[in-house]
Formats: structure tokens, C-alpha cells, sequence
């Protein structure tokens, strides 16, 4: 895949076939939820007729999910081990990956652990040596200053709570 | 009458809402100019911030980003070929060949008097059309109304006919997502995968942050997004005197902001559409159509007309049918609903006052960002330049950070997240993701006038073909389907010979 990237010009192609696996797995997805609807959405206190219970729109959801996938997994069969999954040229989603991967460490486990401060610092310092910048103005003062903005206008000017970094609980501050 | 005038004439006066509309109309331009962000990130990293504030000053906010964000987005495709809003592409078919040929005022200045002429007659036209289209709405009735939120999906699907297989799965994505929680009726959870906060369902401010917000600026981590580094701009502010050679051209203005609020207010229809339709309908009635595509400062009016035409003509479905068009508009919806206001037929007979302290401020957002621009143009083309990588990390910290601030949990901020990575892969894909966004809008309306529809009826699903106006909109739905179809299987007969 990564020659066949690096050869072809830049752009989606429609023939592909990473596009009909995506469509099938959300249509499998979509049977799948169908099938275990009952597991899925409770049953009502009161005995409302189907029309005006809370089953009726998901099945007619779902349905038009499943449906609309049904082209795509047809196509992922007739091509079944001649397929191209030729993606767009672009390559590797590397550099996305390793930021998405730092915006989960540093926001949804890290501003608990070390609080929002330290996060918002070490997560522009981190992601902008990720994207390959190495200027100390760029890697250090910006994210520095950026942090001092974000602090002054969401503890000072908007009064947000933040929680107090666990970590300092570990030492007994 | 008089009174409600004089009433929102001051609530737009007030310094408050003054100060919102500035900022928003100022912001709407700084995310406009640099390619790749535009108004509708703008609007969803202010969203969270908005929804402590008034509902006028709320909205003055991002009416602001939306109507600035097209008056920015002009400005990188005359000097960079570069449009800062996709609807300013075919701004840059004749704003650029000027810039070349060292008219880069005058492309600018058509673009700004276009953006807001364009701006202002959408404003008159919808300060018309609402009040009319209320009183023909005050007759509707549940089964109407669900019929018009699925005119809306289907329309957004036969626009993206070359793909419609996939444009019906991703709406049923967003029709599926809107599902997600408590359901209001019955108070059955559903589909909460056994997650208490899955249980009060997906909002709307995560969802469309993540996908838009976080999706995108992951995007922006690999593309490069400008295709020449060059930029001409000699003045500082905007020569006058080609403000007023631009103004020969009023015709074409009118027309196209005419064009632009009628393309406004069918759903899904977009700003894109708007751009395209002005300019071609300005080339075809032109004395010189041979110019255009070559750089006439006719083009780069009609265009910018056309998609600053939008905003106002996007408002006249969601003040007076409660159904929001486009994206941009259901986030304003979600700031009506928030404030327990709900838009509708009676929206014109119940808020009076709000309702023109809205249409008085997008007048005056049109004439702030107009000036703005004039006198600091230089200044503001310049942020162009700024690295995209920079501004999508900060652009990130900034969204995630604002939805922390609404319920300060961090399911939310996992759930934007989320919504950033499958945001991310349907725009590198170029799967349609307008689809998803209108599915996740219109779900909960179209269920709850189903629901009630066949709750009338006792089940009876014929209800929708058995009163006059909703079989109407069945057909106009069909029609709307088929004709395309049969227009396209004529081309491809044709084409094989």
C-alpha cells in the first residue's frame, strides 16, 4: 500500500475499495444494533402502542443504515481478492495520530492528574516537536504564552472550575 | 409595531450587544482568512462560551463569525488563490488573475462591496419573507413539519447524488446519534451502552466541535494548505476609489444577493451553491462574458454576493419553520432552544423584539465587518500567513478546553474527541459530512413529528398523503429525486453517443 501511495497522484479515488469497507462495517454495525434492539432500548412503564414507543424511529434508522450499505458490501464481494485499497495518496495519518493520542494523555486523564496548566503546556510542547518544529521561540515561548492566555481567560475572566491536579495529593500539598 | 422597532433598536444599541457583534463579526474574519478554519470552526469553539449569555447577545456573537467568515474568506483567494472558505473559490477565479496583473484593489474592493451588498439585501429580503412565510406556516401541523425536516435531508442527499448511497447511510449515522439517551417520550435509555453519561444523550456542541473543530485542524497537521507564498498587497486600507468603480456593477449585485438568500433558505443547499449559481447567472448576463475567468472585478462581486447572501437567507427556515437549514444554523437553533426559545411560526408573534434586534444586528454586522476590513486590510491579510499546524493545535486546546467549560466533565471532552477522529477520516475520505450534521439536527425533530403525526392518525402512516400540504411536500420530495436522476441519465446517453 505505501508504494502504491507514494506512486499514485494525490487525491480520493472512487474505486477503492477502503471507502465500501468503511460503509459495510458501519452497515454491520447498524445490523448488528437492529438484531439486539431489545437489549438495546428498554421497555417502556407504560403500554404505549409501537407507534408511539421509543423503538419505531431507531428501526426505521437503522433500517435506512443497513440499506444504504447494501451496495457497498455488494462491491466488497464481487472484488473479493482483487481489491484496491489504495486511500489517497497523503500516506499514514502519523502526525494526526500521535496528536490525537496526546490530546487523550493530556486532556481527558491529564488536566486530573497535573492539572489544567501543566496539560495545556506540555501538550502544545509535545505536539509542536511531533509536527517538527525545533525554533525555542516556536516550542517554548509560544506554547508558554498561549497557556497564560488560556489561564487568564478561563480562570480569571470566566471563573471556570478546574480540579486541583491529583498529583499533588501524591506528596501531600 | 413602531414600539417593537424602537424596543430592538435600542437592544441593538446597547453596548453589550455592540461590543458581541464586533467581536464576532471581527473573529468571523480571522477565521475566514485562514484557509481551512472558516465560520463554522469559529462558531463551534465559541459555542460553550455563548451559552451563559443573553440569547441576543449569544447570537449577535455568531451571527458575527458567520457573515465575517465570508467576508474573510474573499480575501486569501484574491491574493493567494487560496480560499479561506470553499464558497470563495470561485472568488479566486477572477480575483487572483487581477491580483497578477496588479488590480488586487480592485478584486478586493469588489469582493468587500459584493460581501456586503450581498449581506444587506439577504437582511431586507428576509426581513420580508419571514413574517409572509410565518402566517402560510401558523397551518401547519405535525405531519407538515416532518415532511419539511425530511425535504431538508432529502435535499442534502440529491446534492450529493454522485454519492448517494453513502450521503443516506451517514444521515442515518446522525439520525442514529440524535437517539442516543434518555428517550423524552417514554423515558427508556437508549443505546447508552450501559454508560450513565450516554444517558443524557449526545450534545450537539461536542458532536459538532469534535467534527468540525478537532477533525478538521487534524486535517490541517498534514496538508499544506497554501499553494504560493507570494502575497501583493501595497495599501494598508482599501482604495476608495475603487470601491466606486466597482459600484457600476449594482445590477449584478442585486441580482446576486437576490440569488444568494434564495439559495439560503432551501436546506442544505449551502454557500458554495450560492457562489456559483451568482457568479454564472453574472457571466451569462454579462455585456463582457468572455472576461470572466480572466479577472473582472464583476466576478469577484457576484460571487462574494452570492455567499454572504446565505446567512440571511439560512435564517428565514429557522426563524419561521424552527428547522434549521445548514450546520451553521443548528447551532444557532441549539442557542434559541437553550434559552427556551423556539423557533417557529409564533417565534414573530411571541419574541417580536428579539426577532428584529437579530435582523438589525446582522445589518450591523455586515457594516462593522465592511469597515473593518476597509480600513485594516493589510493587517488582517497577513494572518494568512501563520503556520496552519500552529493554529490547529491551539485551535484544538482552545475547543476542548470550551467544552470542559460547560459541564465540566470529561466525557465531553472524550466524546469530541471521538467525534475528531471520525470527523478527521470522513474529510479525508471526502465522504459528505453536511448529511451526518443534519441528520444528528433534524433526528429528534423529524421523531418527535412522526411520533405525534401517527399518534393523529392511530398509526396510520397515510396521514402524510392525505392533507394537501404535506402530500405536496411528498412530491415536491420524490420530484426533487427523480428529476435529477432522469437529467443525469440523459447527460451520461448523450455523452456515450
Amino acid at each position: 500500500m505505501e508504494n502504491t501511495e507514494q506512486r499514485a497522484p494525490q487525491g480520493p479515488n472512487p474505486n477503492s475499495q477502503i471507502h465500501d469497507l468503511l460503509s459495510t462495517i458501519l452497515g454491520v454495525f447498524a445490523g448488528m444494533l437492529l438484531v439486539t434492539l431489545n437489549l438495546q432500548i428498554g421497555e417502556p412503564a407504560a403500554n404505549y402502542p409501537f407507534y408511539k414507543g421509543p423503538k419505531i424511529f431507531p428501526i426505521l434508522v437503522l433500517a435506512v443504515m443497513v440499506v444504504s450499505s447494501l451496495p457497498s458490501l455488494y462491491r466488497l464481494i464481487r472484488t473479493f481478492g482483487r481489491s484496491n485499497w489504495w486511500l489517497d495518496g497523503y500516506g499514514w495519518p502519523v502526525k494526526p495520530a500521535i496528536v490525537t493520542f496526546l490530546l487523550v494523555l493530556f486532556f481527558i486523564f491529564g488536566i486530573s492528574w497535573i492539572g489544567m496548566e501543566a496539560a495545556v503546556l506540555f501538550f502544545l510542547i509535545l505536539s509542536l516537536l511531533v509536527l517538527g518544529y525545533r525554533q525555542i521561540g516556536i516550542v517554548f515561548i509560544y506554547p508558554l504564552l498561549y497557556t497564560i492566555i488560556i489561564v487568564v481567560l478561563f480562570k480569571y475572566a470566566l471563573k471556570i472550575w478546574f480540579p486541583e491536579p491529583l498529583i499533588l495529593n501524591l506528596f501531600g500539598v | 409595531m413602531w414600539e417593537t422597532i424602537l424596543q430592538s433598536l435600542a437592544a441593538t444599541m446597547t453596548v453589550a450587544n455592540l461590543v458581541a457583534l464586533s467581536a464576532g463579526g471581527i473573529m468571523g474574519i480571522i477565521v475566514g482568512i485562514i484557509p481551512g478554519i472558516g465560520p463554522m470552526v469559529g462558531m463551534v469553539i465559541i459555542l460553550p462560551f455563548t451559552y451563559s449569555l443573553p440569547p441576543n447577545i449569544a447570537l449577535s456573537v455568531l451571527l458575527g463569525i458567520f457573515c465575517g467568515g465570508y467576508f474573510g474568506g474573499g480575501i486569501p483567494a484574491i491574493l493567494l488563490r487560496t480560499p479561506g472558505v470553499p464558497s470563495s473559490m470561485m472568488t479566486a477565479l477572477d480575483g487572483y488573475p487581477l491580483t497578477q496583473q496588479g488590480e488586487g484593489q480592485l478584486a478586493l474592493s469588489a469582493a468587500i462591496v459584493g460581501s456586503f451588498a450581498g449581506g444587506i439585501i439577504s437582511v431586507i429580503l428576509l426581513m420580508l419573507m419571514a413574517p409572509a412565510l410565518s402566517k402560510v406556516a401558523v397551518s401547519f401541523s405535525s405531519p407538515e413539519y416532518c415532511m419539511i425536516a425530511v425535504f431538508g435531508l432529502v435535499v442534502v442527499l440529491v446534492m450529493n447524488r454522485k454519492q448517494i448511497a453513502r450521503g443516506a447511510l451517514l444521515t442515518a449515522l446522525g439520525l442514529w446519534f440524535s437517539t442516543v439517551g434518555i428517550d423524552s417520550g417514554t423515558l427508556v435509555p437508549r443505546f447508552d451502552f450501559g454508560s450513565v453519561e450516554m444517558q443524557n444523550g449526545l450534545n450537539i456542541a461536542p458532536m459538532c466541535l469534535g467534527f468540525f473543530g478537532i477533525g478538521q485542524s487534524l486535517l490541517l497537521l498534514e496538508r499544506k494548505v497554501l499553494q504560493t507564498e507570494t502575497m501583493a498587497l501595497t495599501r494598508r486600507a482599501l482604495d476608495f476609489s475603487k470601491i466606486i468603480a466597482v459600484l457600476k456593477y449594482w445590477l449584478t449585485l442585486i441580482k446576486s444577493g437576490v440569488i444568494g438568500t434564495i439559495v439560503g433558505l432551501i436546506p442544505g443547499t449551502g454557500s458554495i451553491t450560492a457562489s456559483f449559481f451568482s457568479y454564472y447567472e453574472a457571466k451569462r448576463s454579462s455585456r463582457n462574458p468572455e472576461s470572466f475567468g480572466k479577472g473582472t472585478p464583476e466576478g469577484c462581486l457576484a460571487s462574494e454576493a452570492g455567499n454572504n447572501a446565505v446567512p440571511g437567507g439560512a435564517m428565514i427556515p429557522l426563524l419561521t419553520l424552527g428547522i434549521p437549514g445548514d450546520p451553521i444554523s443548528a447551532l444557532l437553533l441549539g442557542i434559541f432552544t437553550i434559552n427556551g426559545i423556539f423557533p417557529g411560526p409564533l417565534l414573530l408573534v411571541n419574541e417580536p423584539v428579539l426577532i428584529y434586534t437579530i435582523y438589525f444586528s446582522l445589518i450591523l454586522i455586515n457594516i462593522v465587518a465592511f469597515i473593518t476590513l476597509a480600513l485594516f486590510l493589510r493587517p488582517f491579510a497577513t494572518i494568512v500567513r501563520l503556520p496552519s499546524a500552529i493554529i490547529a493545535i491551539s485551535v484544538m486546546v482552545i475547543s476542548l478546553l470550551g467544552i470542559y467549560s460547560m459541564n465540566l466533565n470529561t466525557f465531553e471532552m472524550a466524546v469530541a474527541i471521538t467525534m475528531g477522529v471520525v470527523g478527521y477520516v470522513f474529510l479525508r475520505l471526502e465522504w459528505p459530512i453536511v448529511p451526518w450534521v443534519l441528520g444528528f439536527v433534524l433526528g429528534p425533530i423529524i421523531e418527535q413529528r412522526l411520533r405525534e403525526s401517527l399518534s393523529i392518525s392511530r398509526g396510520n402512516p397515510l396521514i402524510f398523503v392525505t392533507r394537501p400540504i404535506s402530500l405536496g411536500m411528498v412530491i415536491v420530495c420524490i420530484l426533487i429525486v427523480i428529476i435529477p436522476m432522469l437529467v443525469d441519465w440523459k447527460k451520461n446517453r448523450v455523452a456515450n453517443g
